[in-house]
């Protein structure tokens, strides 16, 4: 089932007479299923956030459509469960993190009884509960983007929109984001996961769409897209001693009974190295040289746009 | 209903812990607590000039706090894309407006509250309690003060409702400019009728005229809410002859920025972000 | 389109409308603040003020007494510092007609100008005038109109000299058409208006009504020496009247006061009086204001009305006489009569009779309908006419049917039947009591 379904939707901006109109979005259509992360990739400016705003009917789409969680953008108003975190939050200042998760428990018609317990639960799920009395300007910024997620979370949505969840963090809390998402995911959320850095995408999720200036470049899932080209493998050897490469019929970098060689695909990978372990050589490490996504995604942009092409 | 309140609440919370609002607060104490000694520079008219003084600040600081702080709500709710996590959560743009409005509201009339508990703590103290039981010509002052603070909320209950109006599709500071306009207009209406009658006397109904007359309709007439200079008078005025048009003024009030309240709302399901 | 959306659309315009409207008709037409400081024309200082006039023109007042305190030597030095002060003053009036301790200021800080005394009434005059402009729609002056009307008068007495008679008597009576206006002033009208207005007649009568209603004994007195001065004065003039015409026919003037005292010459001062007083009066009709001292030599025409004095009734006492009598002022024809009663039982009478007389057409109407019997209790009363008569009246006795003369009637009260009720006036000591509390509140 399509937690998410966009059907070629366009958003033009109107800007200025003088500098004529802007398409933010062409033509996008993308599926999410329930259950998965999904990435939705692209430089600044692809229309990332302006596919978001659309979902969140802060903007109305020029043409096409969307649907969330069953319910149609255009002609339905009522009411609909999405957890949205934005990208860099800078929520009331003047409030503590305890009063601001009050807030939202009331705007999504918590009882009262429960409420304290959600955000209990809530603040200890972020990991926030030592900072529920402190004002949010004195957060850094890790601590807002998890009280962010708290409050995108205190409805129990289905469906969780991320807008660059991860960018201007250290590495500590890069990971500490990364395991709520997953912690999210188990929960049986759907996860919408906006971002242009690259790596956090391809270790995280599952299906991924590339959007550059507004138009979808690709949509799939990452092994398909990654796996679809043949992929090497690296390995390192320790010949015996007095023996050459050649001998085994090897070549590569030599260096102090360490050979680096590279086989080009799987299946002769797993042939070689059978034929060699007989032989005696040592095996020392075997590294797929899969493709990173950000080849795929520098590949993939330069291939549509001549601008990028040229540059490089 | 309780997205409004709990938005409403939300955004009284946060404008008290603003650092403007004690500086404004702050000035409105510092002016009213002046007039005591402004009163001694005017000789018999001291009692005058601390009610004027009262009332005067109790208007423009009020006016002050919903420019300062009504003009920023909305946009800086936009900034801060807390406006993104509140429409994602099912609240309705409507409920989004009329909360920022509660809220607004809330600390106006706190403010305005507050400032005039201080003027008649002034006034009880300087004129020695109340002469007497029953109400006297003297006492009158306990009566009209408060009458004219009254009408006062009405007036803010306007101006709040234009400032969030301006400030639901327009800058801050065009905003401002904008409320204080609505203010200074909304308080020349008596005038301007005249002037405009004295101006068709003069040359007839012109386009300029007509246009005139035009803003005229279209504009708060907060001159119906102004009772400052008659509490300050102090007549006993007959209720029976006064009641209606106080009852028409603060109708006026009500369905004034109902309708404001209304278009806001409506321009702002209109916006995009 | 929603139909929730419609409707509030709806619903407000419709309510913006309506009030709208009606505002529009109060400003308009209505409003009572049109009528009150009715502006010939917009002025750009109170427009600008923006609602806060009254306080702008304190600020001009502050401003006005700063600046009268450092220019006022130059007032008669240098027209401009003048002019300023004036054009000050004209700002205070328009930013708040009704300031009075403004228009006080002004009044008194112009006239230590030369040519600013004439200014100082004109502006107090003005002031005034402009306190009553609620006259027509409230039917009620400021209560300190009369301020700045006697000032106004003290200007053009004092300061103008009586150069114009007709300001000073124009300013005394505007202070007087204001209810709080103090009783001297009554006084002054007199002195003020005597030059236009010679007819000592009514004022007169005015003073002797102040003097016949006026509580307080020394106002009293002051009324009573007044009308004394009055009438001295045209006694005054009679006897000039006697010693001109004795001047005329003699060539000298009379040593003696018996010189005078002959009829001739008393016909003649008696004749000039009457002369004198015609042209008081449009129609030339001659007074006949001091008849006594005109014809002195002449019997009354009518013998006086004798009535032999009886000693008043006093009502019963039922609290035992521990209550005083207090005086009572009520109208008995059409005049205005002092009668002493007492409390307990003077307002019962009258209360009695009130009650009693509900019942008494019905009881006609009865006897009426049954060939003139009475009925025989209360109870057939009631059952006939369908109406409960009076229980008591407010000293507690219940009221008692009389059928032998068939009328309802009240126990009379005496010390041996003492009412349940406690009494209604107050004993001498609660009176002093009374009486020191509102000499010290005032």
């Amino acid at each position: 089932m399509a937690v998410l379904k966009t059907e070629n939707l366009t958003k033009v901006f109107r800007r200025s007479w003088r500098r004529g109109k802007f398409t933010a979005l062409d033509n996008l259509s993308i599926e999410v299923h329930e259950g998965e992360i999904f990435g939705f990739l692209g430089p600044n400016g692809a229309g990332k956030t302006t596919t978001i705003k659309i979902l969140l009917r802060l903007l109305s789409p020029t043409a096409g459509n969307a649907f969330v969680l069953g319910a149609d953008l255009q002609a339905d108003p009522t009411r609909f469960h999405v957890g949205y975190m934005p990208e860099n939050p800078y929520f009331y200042r003047f409030l503590t993190g305890e009063e601001f998760l009050k807030f939202y428990a009331r705007l999504n018609r918590v009882p009262s009884k429960d409420r304290q317990r959600r955000i209990d639960h809530l603040l200890e799920m972020v990991g926030m509960t030592h900072a529920r009395h402190v004002p949010l300007k004195e957060y850094s910024k890790g601590m807002t983007q998890r009280i962010g997620l708290a409050q995108a979370l205190m409805h129990d949505p289905k469906l969780v929109l991320l807008d660059e969840p991860m960018s201007g963090l250290d590495p500590i809390g890069r990971k500490e984001i990364r395991d709520l998402i997953y912690s999210m995911k188990d929960q049986g959320r759907t996860i919408f996961f906006c971002s242009h850095i690259l790596s956090d995408v391809q270790d995280i999720c599952s299906r991924v769409a590339i959007l550059h200036r507004g138009k979808l470049l690709k949509l799939g899932s990452l092994d398909d897209l990654l796996g679809s080209e043949k992929s090497k493998v690296r390995v390192q050897l320790r010949v015996p001693e007095q023996g050459k490469p050649a001998d085994y019929g090897l070549s590569g970098d030599f260096h102090d009974g360490v050979l680096r060689t590279v086989f080009s695909n799987t299946e002769e990978t797993n042939q070689r190295l059978f034929d060699l372990r007989g032989k005696g050589v040592q095996i020392l490490s075997v590294v797929p040289e899969r493709r990173s996504l950000e080849d795929l995604f520098v590949e993939t942009i330069r291939a549509t746009d001549p601008k990028f092409a040229l540059e490089t | 209903m309780i997205e409004i309140i709990a938005i409403g609440l939300n955004t009284f919370r946060e404008a008290i812990r603003n650092r403007v609002l004690y500086l404004i607060l702050l000035f409105a104490v510092l002016l009213i607590g002046s007039s005591l000694f402004l009163s001694t520079l005017a000789l018999d008219a001291g009692l005058r000039v601390i009610k004027n003084l009262g009332l005067t600040s109790i208007n423009v600081f009020g006016l002050l706090v919903a420019m300062f702080i009504g003009v920023n709500l909305i946009p800086q709710e936009v900034e801060s894309k807390t406006i993104y996590t509140i429409i994602s959560q099912g609240v309705r743009r409507w409920q989004f407006v009329l909360g920022k409005f509660l809220g607004l509201v809330l600390t106006v009339y706190a403010n305005m509250l507050l400032m005039a508990v201080l003027l008649l703590i002034i006034l009880f103290s300087i004129m020695g309690g109340f002469a007497h039981p029953i109400m006297t010509l003297s006492d009158a002052t306990f009566f009209w003060i408060p009458a004219a603070i009254f009408m006062q909320l009405f007036e803010m209950l306007i101006i709040v409702s234009v400032a969030i109006l301006f400030s639901s599709f327009s800058t801050p500071i065009l905003s401002a400019v904008m409320t204080l306009m609505v203010y200074v207009i909304g308080n020349m209406t008596n005038d301007f009728w005249d002037y405009i009658r004295l101006e068709s006397e003069k040359h007839g109904n012109t386009i300029f005229t007509g246009f005139l007359t035009f803003i005229w309709y279209l504009c708060p007439h907060l001159d119906l809410l102004n009772l400052k200079k008659l509490a300050v008078h102090f007549e006993l005025l007959p209720l029976d002859q006064t009641a209606f048009p106080f009852a028409v003024a603060m109708f006026h009030g009500f369905s004034y920025s109902a309708i404001v309240l209304f278009i806001a709302c409506l321009a702002f399901s209109k916006r995009d972000f | 389109m929603r139909p929730g959306f419609i409707l509030s659309g709806i619903l407000v315009v419709v309510l913006y409308l309506a009030g709208q409207y009606m505002s529009w008709q109060e400003q308009k037409y209505d409003y009572v603040y049109n009528y009150m400081y009715e502006y010939t024309s917009p002025k750009l200082r109170a427009l600008l003020a923006c609602g806060h006039d009254a306080l702008l023109a304190d600020l001009a007042l502050i401003r006005g007494i700063q600046f009268y305190g450092m220019n006022y030597p130059l007032f008669d030095k240098h027209p401009v510092q003048y002019e300023q002060f004036v054009s000050l003053g004209n700002t205070m009036e328009q930013l708040d007609p009704r300031h009075t301790e403004g228009y006080k200021f002004w009044g008194f800080a112009l006239t230590s100008a030369k040519r600013g005394k004439v200014d100082s009434y004109r502006f107090l005059m003005r002031g005034a005038e402009n306190q009553t402009a609620t006259d027509e729609y409230f039917h009620a002056i400021l209560p300190t109109v009369w301020k700045l009307a006697k000032e106004a008068g003290y200007v053009a007495h004092y300061e103008l000299h009586s150069e114009t008679p007709e300001w000073g008597c124009k300013a005394y009576r505007l202070a007087l058409r204001s209810e709080d206006c103090p009783e001297f002033i009554n006084r002054l009208v007199y002195f003020a208006c005597k030059e236009i207005e010679p007819d000592p007649m009514p004022h007169l009568m005015e003073l002797a009504h102040q003097a016949v209603s006026v509580k307080n004994p020394a106002l009293r007195a002051l009324n009573i020496e007044h009308i004394r001065r009055i009438v001295a004065e045209q006694h005054k003039a009679y006897w000039d009247g006697a010693q001109a015409y004795y001047r005329e026919i003699n060539g000298a003037t009379p040593t003696r006061l018996s010189e005078l005292m002959t009829v001739p010459i008393l016909k003649e001062a008696a004749f000039r009086y009457r002369e004198m007083s015609r042209k008081w009066f449009p129609g030339g009709t001659a007074t006949r204001l001091f008849p006594n001292l005109m014809n002195v030599n002449l019997q009354p025409e009518e013998p006086p009305e004798i009535v032999e004095a009886v000693e008043p009734q006093q009502p019963i006492d039922p609290f035992g006489g521990k209550y005083v009598i207090l005086p009572i002022k009520d109208y008995k024809n059409d005049q205005l009569v002092t009668e002493h009663r007492l409390m307990g039982t003077g307002v019962v009478e009258t209360e009695r009779e009130a009650l009693l007389d509900t019942v008494r057409g019905d009881l006609e109407a009865y006897k009426k309908d049954h060939n003139g019997q009475c009925p025989p209790d209360a109870a057939a009363f009631t059952a006939d006419r369908g109406i409960e008569p009076p229980k008591a009246d407010s000293l507690g006795y219940e009221v008692v049917y009389d059928a032998t003369a068939c009328e309802f009637r009240f126990p009379p009260i005496s010390e041996d039947n003492p009412p349940t009720t406690t009494p209604y006036g107050r004993t001498l000591e609660q009176m002093k009591e009374m009486e020191f509390k509102e000499k010290n509140t005032y």
